[in-house]
């Protein structure tokens, strides 16, 4: 068809189009009626993204010296995987048309954690029972007269216990697979450990896992512990360690078709139920399971609760459901405000966290908006190259003390950097959601969105409604000032024309195959469509389809 | 348990090793790895003691090098010198697959080609350290002969650092990158979207091509390539230098650069046999 007769006929449709306009209201689905990131919401996902973009071996926003070597919650790794839990939460429910600024979030990472600073803890902690350690003074002579098989760790992170860390690798990678459709980590070696050790001047040691190789290794161990739960470190089971590596083998069955994890759910339940995991009377989480001796320690923990609960409620919601009111009880308010310079004890930092993320995901929604109300009244939020966070307070691993209105001020790496944006992010089922209800292959045929400027434009909701046949996209202004910006749509439908409309302003029909195109558009050969425009604020844009198709016209 | 010595061997051994002990344990540690290997392994040192009998004696009495300082001291160098020599073969490996990115159009360099020693800076316009170091390392550029620099973004401090990288590449698409750079690397403002092209117009940049080149898609990804490369080679700050095949990471001076510039030249004339 020559170009002259297409634009006769772009011309004619123009015109249909423009009387069919003047003759009926078009009834367009309205961005408020989907979700939508707000500023601070936005602030949080960019500043986990900002983590995730840190060289990996810049650790300098992740806290002066990696805590796990304090035994804290705030090691890297719990950085790094609950920022990239948080992020596909937001991916899952507010951006769902926008996936490429979050799968390099994803595997970066990803390609994080593998980085040996994060992991070669374990070539130390692996020698050591530390479950004794301080409990009397024959744990310390234990500690002094082990016998040289008694020191004797192993450097693979992942081979045996350690779940503290392979678990969460393993919910990574199922979370990156299923929500991107991306199987990179299925090819042999494409998580390979490089550990340097310092010895008679070899080279480094590889240890070469993948996705099948990960889940194997874990599922095995369920087995042979027979569902227990895979130690931490030696001799000590936590509940929550083991929720992620169960996360982790829902995504692989989703993935392979298999069913690892329906066994180790119900027969680790059969396990926390039967040696009391979750104390039956005060419904509290125990603090860990001491193998050896064969001996749950009870606790009372808010990061306890809230971090098995938060986990526990993606497969078991009624149960975890049941006994939140409990737990919020007892934490809230009385954790928010005490006496003057009390001493809150070595938990202070991230016990706010973690019980957060919980209440976000049942729904609790008045206790998510106290606490991240109450975070940003009393936790410095700063904001930083777009990101907001709460910077961690100086001596958080030692100084737990109120302040003298007796409000908490301690805050940790993991607290400020990622928990509390997590559960601003995260709505009502939220993680239930991502794992109950997980994507098809239709929706990867769906439009979306790609080539947003990432320094100039957040995306605040990008969705593609397929009842409306509608693609919903907002995007806001970013951390560089910027007069215009674009965007790049694909996979819209070639046989159909789309009204765009900005800001609820019906700008004109665009089609594809008629290479029909308004102003601040245009088709690009492979058959997407670039969006311009002005970002000097909030601008919302819907492409609906319309109700008949060019064929029919 | 109560070790009795050989006291006549022994001494002479022990007296022997102390003298030389430096040599005669990267020579142990070469027997010893090398075990299974064919062919003779004894060697006639000096004193009519052979490298044999050393290793032989130190399988007997392991406690010299436990109880020797010294030893143990050379120990920790002969392994530190064969993990750096591993890691710069690997380096030297690693540069040489990625020359086409080094080499290409996109990347900022001065020097020939064929030079006989490659300097790559990684290095953010926010930076404050490859900042300080500038003026000297621009003086090095100009006295040092027979090397090729070049200038390798990082950008790592925030997004006005990857506009300033994205410019930078610009304005060497426009002739003007070691000026652009001068001008970037001696700001003593913040860096912002409205300095950025401030300090371009005042050097006489297209800003309008600069703008454009700057949301060019072969930029964006030139730069994800960079970032690449420095992940690869364990780049954990900036500023960080590539010399050689050595690699040289942040708190560099440049009298340390100039030292591992005058050794990769004595390596590589040593290697072609001049």
């Amino acid at each position: 068809m020559t170009t002259r007769y297409r634009y006769i006929i772009a011309f004619l449709v123009g015109v249909k189009v423009l009387a069919v306009s003047a003759a009926e209201p078009l009834v367009t689905p309205d961005p408020a009626n989907y979700p939508s990131l707000s500023t601070k919401q936005m602030g949080h996902v960019r500043h986990m993204i900002n983590l995730a973009n840190q060289l990996d071996g810049d650790f300098s926003l992740m806290g002066e010296t990696d805590p796990v070597y304090y035994m804290s919650f705030h090691a890297y790794q719990f950085q790094i995987a609950f920022a990239q839990y948080a992020l596909a939460a937001t991916h899952y429910h507010y951006t769902p048309a926008h996936r490429d600024l979050y799968q390099k979030a994803s595997a970066r990472l990803i390609q994080r954690m593998i980085y040996k600073d994060v992991w070669d803890y374990w070539a130390h902690v692996s020698k050591f029972d530390l479950t004794d350690r301080t409990a009397s003074d024959a744990g310390q002579e234990r500690m002094v007269n082990y016998t040289e098989d008694d020191w004797y760790g192993w450097i693979d992170p992942n081979i045996k216990k350690n779940i503290m860390y392979s678990g969460h690798l393993l919910q990574m990678v199922g979370l990156h697979q299923n929500l991107f459709d991306d199987n990179r980590y299925d090819e042999p070696g494409s998580l390979t450990f490089r550990y340097a050790p310092i010895e008679y001047g070899q080279g480094p040691v590889e240890m070469k896992y993948d996705y099948h190789r990960l889940a194997k290794v874990i599922h095995d161990q369920f087995v042979e512990d027979h569902f227990r739960g895979i130690e931490c470190e030696r001799n000590a089971v936590y509940a929550e360690c083991n929720q992620h590596p169960i996360l982790g083998l829902m995504s692989y069955d989703v993935a392979n078709g298999t069913d690892l994890s329906v066994e180790v759910r119900k027969e680790f339940k059969k396990v926390m139920l039967k040696r009391n995991y979750i104390d039956p009377e005060t419904n509290t989480t125990m603090y860990f399971l001491k193998v050896k001796q064969d001996e749950v320690v009870p606790a009372t923990y808010a990061w306890a609760d809230g971090w098995n609960g938060h986990a526990q409620h993606v497969w078991d919601k009624e149960y975890i459901e049941s006994i939140y009111p409990d737990q919020q009880k007892r934490y809230i308010p009385s954790m928010l405000r005490g006496w003057p310079f009390e001493n809150m004890g070595w938990t202070a930092s991230f016990d706010f966290g973690w019980f957060a993320l919980l209440a976000s995901e049942v729904g609790d929604t008045e206790t998510v908006q106290t606490m991240t109300d109450y975070a940003d009244a009393h936790f410095e939020p700063t904001w930083r190259d777009g990101g907001y966070y709460y910077p961690s307070t100086k001596y958080y691993q030692y100084n737990f003390r109120r302040d003298w209105k007796g409000f908490i001020h301690n805050v940790g790496p993991a607290t400020g950097n990622v928990l509390v944006g997590f559960a601003r992010i995260n709505p009502k089922d939220g993680l239930w959601q991502i794992y109950n209800r997980p994507w098809d292959d239709s929706h990867y045929a769906q439009p979306y969105i790609t080539n947003v400027e990432y320094l100039e434009a957040s995306v605040t909701q990008a969705v593609y409604d397929r009842e409306e046949d509608a693609l919903i996209v907002t995007l806001v202004p970013g951390p560089v000032a910027s007069k215009s910006t674009s965007f790049t749509v694909h996979q819209l439908d070639r046989n159909k024309s789309y009204n765009l409309i900005k800001d609820g302003q019906v700008l004109g029909e665009v089609n594809a195959q008629m290479g029909v195109a308004i102003p601040d558009t245009q088709w690009q050969a492979d058959g997407s469509l670039v969006i311009s425009t002005g970002l000097a604020q909030s601008q919302s844009f819907v492409l609906k389809a319309t109700a008949a198709t060019l064929a029919a016209r | 348990m109560t070790v009795v010595r050989d006291k006549t061997a022994g001494e002479r051994v022990a007296k022997y090793l102390r003298k030389t002990a430096y040599t005669m344990f990267l020579l142990a540690f070469g027997l010893a790895i090398t075990a299974c290997s064919e062919g003779d392994r004894t060697t006639t040192l000096s004193d009519g003691i052979t490298s044999e009998e050393v290793r032989q004696y130190l399988l007997k009495h392991p406690e010299l090098v436990l109880d020797d300082p010294e030893i143990a001291r050379a120990i920790d160098s002969a392994r530190s010198t064969r993990q750096q020599e591993a890691g710069a073969l690997w380096r030297k490996s690693l540069l040489a697959e990625k020359a086409s990115l080094l080499n290409s159009t996109l990347t900022p360099a001065s020097g020939d080609v064929a030079s006989q020693v490659t300097l790559i800076e990684f290095y953010d316009y926010q930076c404050i350290p490859c900042k300080a170091s500038y003026p000297e390392l621009e003086q090095m550029r100009e006295t040092e002969v027979d090397v090729r620099i070049i200038y390798a973004q990082l950008p790592v401090f925030g997004s006005y650092s990857i506009l300033a990288a994205r410019a930078a590449i610009g304005a060497h698409r426009q002739g003007l990158f070691q000026a652009y750079h001068d001008a970037l690397m001696t700001a003593d403002i913040r860096l912002d979207t409205d300095s950025i092209f401030a300090m371009a117009a005042e050097i006489g940049l297209d800003t309008e091509k600069l703008q454009a080149d700057m949301r060019d898609p072969q930029v964006i990804d030139y730069l994800e390539q960079m970032r690449l490369l420095a992940d690869e080679l364990d780049v954990t700050g900036t500023p960080a230098f590539i010399v050689g095949d050595a690699i040289l990471r942040g708190g560099t001076t440049v009298k340390e650069l100039k030292v591992e510039l005058d050794r990769q030249r004595t390596r590589s004339h040593h290697s072609s046999g001049v």
